[in-house]
């Protein structure tokens, strides 16, 4: 066969077609440390209302004002959430509330740095838990595609993946900005590339067939799907980009989108209140834009550390230890708050004054890889950590 | 010293490693002398492909292996021509006066820059490749040739050390 560009994207896309279907993974990261406590609302609990006397969110039957959504008679949505009662009702949202890290750190740059890698700093595993779990298939189960970072750099949790993209926008990818020499290099790349080593030689072909998959992407406009409209600003730009992308069928396996931001100690409702709208409106329109897409779609939304159980004095919170993560997907058992609930009374708080961790939130994450993304080396993947699956899927 | 550096298991060593972002973006640099600042235009191709300066993870840094940073080479094209073609602000390169002041002959400077770039004489299939470019490519010269060296620093070639 010879080795012009077209022949080399169909060996690409055939590979492809041979592949079994995994589903695409989403991982939101909410950077800063999300309040899982003003997010998902314990409103049985009395000791919440002594707790947070003016952050707290209202129980959903109190008569008046902003009120929580009931969920299940114990835990209620955060009004500015609403848009995602609809992916509760339609039990394709799980929540896992009290999940969080083992570790005790209250750092924000240590804690997202030990998320993202899954492990602890005993273990001196190094590279994203994503990472590992692509190291762990097979080199030839590898496509161009499969693992891209929405953002202007790779995060930590696919740093040392074997194929892994940063990418902000479509545009972005292209051989120079003459339009008119592109084909000249690509050709170039591609004669040079087909006599490079095996490694080289496989990275430059799909290379080159990500951006022929881009450039088609580009030639057609895209209006999402279903009526869904996206929340302005990059998370509501990336979910849409990351929907475009399973549509197309480019073979994306994982993407990363980070919502920023919540680091909320002072004024928190102020600093807050329009990011839990844009996270729902974001995840409520995804799953409309998916519509059928979303059988083989799982995103898992995850935070650092949640914050303490009472308010400051500057209507804030500090830095505290559990908080929830929301899990949705076709395959999702949802409509369920899964808690091993920890309580909020005293005696049930972590010093000084914080929600326990009482679900990991590797055995989630784990679990999601296990049942829908193939992955058999879970000890490989969160090395030390003994998995525990909870129950987010049938 | 001089063993060691002469021995042919040394010369025969050249070439198995993958450059890392940060060895290829420098090398880069200074392959063709440009004159940077530094600035974010530039850091932001390190960022996109995963090796930020100063983020050296705890607790054993950037992996050694090339397996990880083999997904990285569509950045370095892009970083390669977006160089060549002074398109990173804050960073620049004058090919012509490089030229000039290094004897390239100045009707067809590529097989100069060819060998400048990769450090040895050319494989025929590179010099064919830059060639063909260079025929088939409709630009000005001047960009044609700016592109032809970003090409170069693209090419297989230049990702190995």
């Amino acid at each position: 066969m010879i080795l012009t560009r077209r022949n080399l994207l169909r060996v690409v896309f055939d590979v492809n077609a041979v592949r079994t279907p995994k589903d695409t993974l989403v991982c939101v990261f909410l950077r800063g440390g999300a309040d899982g406590l003003n997010l998902v609302v314990p409103f049985e609990e009395k000791a919440y209302y002594k707790l947070r006397p003016s952050l707290g969110i209202a129980r959903p039957d109190q008569t008046s004002g902003d009120k929580g959504i009931n969920l299940d008679g114990k835990f209620a949505l955060n009004p500015k959430l609403a848009p995602m009662k609809e992916l509760w009702d339609e039990k394709c949202l799980a929540i896992i509330h009290a999940a969080g890290s083992e570790d005790q750190t209250r750092s924000h740059f240590e804690a997202q740095d030990l998320m993202e890698r899954a492990s602890s700093l005993e273990t001196g595993v190094s590279g994203g838990w994503l990472a590992r779990h692509f190291q762990c298939q097979p080199a030839e189960d590898r496509t161009p595609l499969m693992a891209v970072g929405m953002g202007p750099s790779l995060p930590e949790t696919l740093r040392g993946a074997p194929v892994a993209m940063a990418l902000e926008s479509f545009d972005e990818f292209h051989l120079g900005r003459n339009a008119g020499s592109q084909a000249a290099l690509a050709a170039a790349l591609d004669r040079l590339y087909g006599h490079a080593d095996p490694d080289l030689a496989r990275s430059g072909r799909q290379s080159l067939s990500v951006l022929d998959t881009l450039d088609k992407m580009r030639l057609q406009p895209y209006v999402p799907a279903g009526g869904a409209k996206y929340p302005e600003g990059e998370y509501g730009q990336n979910l849409l980009a990351v929907a475009r992308l399973i549509k197309a069928g480019v073979g994306l396996e994982a993407a990363t989108v980070d919502l920023n931001g919540w680091d909320s100690h002072f004024g928190q409702a102020v600093l807050i209140d329009g990011l839990q709208e844009q996270l729902a409106q974001g995840l409520a329109a995804f799953r409309k834009d998916l519509g059928a897409h979303l059988a083989h779609t799982t995103v898992v939304v995850m935070t650092e550390f949640g914050r303490r159980a009472y308010e400051n004095t500057a209507f804030g919170t500090d830095h505290g230890r559990a908080s929830c993560m929301f899990v949705m997907g076709g395959a999702v058992k949802g409509g369920r708050v899964i808690a091993d609930w920890p309580g909020l009374e005293e005696g049930q708080l972590e010093e000084p004054g914080d929600l326990k961790v009482t679900t990991d939130y590797r055995d989630v994450l784990a679990e999601i890889l296990a049942k829908r993304s193939g992955q058999s080396k879970l000890d490989k993947v969160f090395p030390g950590h003994e998995v525990k699956f909870r129950g987010v899927f049938a | 010293m001089r063993t060691v550096l002469t021995c042919e298991e040394f010369k025969a060593s050249k070439g198995q490693k993958l450059k890392r972002p940060f060895r290829f973006v420098v090398s880069a640099l200074r392959a063709l002398g440009a004159d940077t600042n530094a600035s974010p235009a530039l850091l932001r191709y390190l960022g996109a492909m995963g090796q930020s300066p100063f983020q050296h993870p705890t607790p054993d840094g950037y992996p050694d292996e090339s397996m990880p940073w083999l997904g990285t080479m569509l950045w370095r094209w892009n970083f390669a021509l977006a160089l060549t073609t002074n398109n990173i602000g804050g960073t620049s390169v004058d090919l012509q006066r490089l030229g000039k002041a290094m004897g390239a002959p100045q009707d067809d400077p590529a097989p100069f820059f060819l060998r400048l770039v990769l450090g040895r004489e050319a494989l025929p299939i590179e010099k064919e490749a830059v060639a063909e470019y260079l025929k088939a490519s409709p630009l000005d010269p001047y960009l044609k040739r700016s592109e032809a060296v970003g090409l170069m620093l693209a090419s297989p070639g230049f990702q190995r050390c």
